[in-house]
């Protein structure tokens, strides 16, 4: 499908970095889950890592490409099973999931980095 | 057009329908991590408790390979994209699915065999474990 708008042309490459990157992103997370097999002091060692503020910056990070991935690929869902293919449509979607991926990147922040201003995170 | 992944292709269809999945399935995972356990508690004991629901390892194994086949099925159709990749397409896609292949394998490996070392998990004392159980939260 082509949508031969800026919007279009913004949400297509960014859903396809997303992509890329949730994909090496979950390659990693699932050799780390390695240690479970390891034993319980090396995973217990492993997932601290997440615990620093270097990783919970990062998590923030995460958690938008996914959000913006998933509610993309949603958006693209939505407009080839409804059978509208005016570009008004696909712009009025777009600013649907930027509000909505901002409106849930705000709650997701503050759980994730909270820890970081009591102190908790090492 | 044929070596697309187009409207109609098997590919295609399992894209929208994975991602539909992946979507309710992500959502939970981040709200037992985050919410539920929270990223400070996520200690062997945790992942001992959580794991003992067939539940859990049911859906953490679904995440698995819907993501897994999800990601790999996507950047196949971004490398039919370029010209140069096409020619080569055969060596690229089983690059592709050798990776996603061992990944799921592996993945998989470690939440059908995963049981707990018995007494070894009460010995270990993280720092983070210390500071959870000042603050008195988790029982
Ligand atoms: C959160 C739920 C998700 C939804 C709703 C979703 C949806 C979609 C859809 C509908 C497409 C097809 C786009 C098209 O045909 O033009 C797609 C492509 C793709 N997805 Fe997902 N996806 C999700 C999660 C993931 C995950 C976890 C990964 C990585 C492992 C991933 C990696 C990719 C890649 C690499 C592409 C190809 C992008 C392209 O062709 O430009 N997605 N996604």
């Amino acid at each position: 499908m082509r949508y031969s708008i800026k919007e279009g042309m913004l949400s297509w490459l960014l859903h396809r970095l997303t992509g890329i990157g949730i994909f090496i992103f979950l390659i990693i997370h699932v050799m780390g889950a390695i240690y479970l097999k390891i034993g319980p002091e090396e995973w217990n060692h492993h997932v601290e890592l997440f615990n620093t503020p270097f990783f919970r910056v990062a998590e923030v990070g995460l958690m938008g490409a996914i959000l913006w991935h998933g509610l993309n690929g949603l958006r693209i869902i939505i407009i080839d099973f409804s059978g509208i293919r005016t570009s008004h449509f696909a712009k009025f979607l777009f600013w649907i999931i930027v509000f909505l991926t901002i409106l849930l990147m705000l709650p997701g922040t503050y759980i994730l980095l909270k820890p970081l201003f009591e102190g908790v995170a090492g | 057009m044929s070596y697309k992944k187009v409207p109609g292709t098997f590919a295609w269809w399992f894209q929208r329908i994975s991602g539909s999945f992946l979507i309710i399935l992500i959502f939970i995972h981040f709200i037992d991590v985050h919410f539920i356990f929270g990223v400070e508690n996520l200690e062997y004991e945790t992942v001992a408790e959580k794991w003992n629901k067939p539940f859990w390892r049911i859906m953490d194994a679904l995440m698995l390979v819907f993501g897994m086949i999800h990601g790999a099925n996507g950047i196949e159709s971004i490398l039919l994209d370029y010209k140069k990749i096409r020619k080569y397409k055969a060596y690229w896609f089983f690059f592709i699915r050798a990776i996603s292949a061992v990944t799921i394998i592996i993945g998989s490996w470690i939440i059908v065999t995963f049981s707990p070392e018995e007494g070894s998990v009460a010995k270990y004392e993280s720092p983070v474990a210390e500071m959870r159980d000042e603050s008195g939260s988790h029982e």
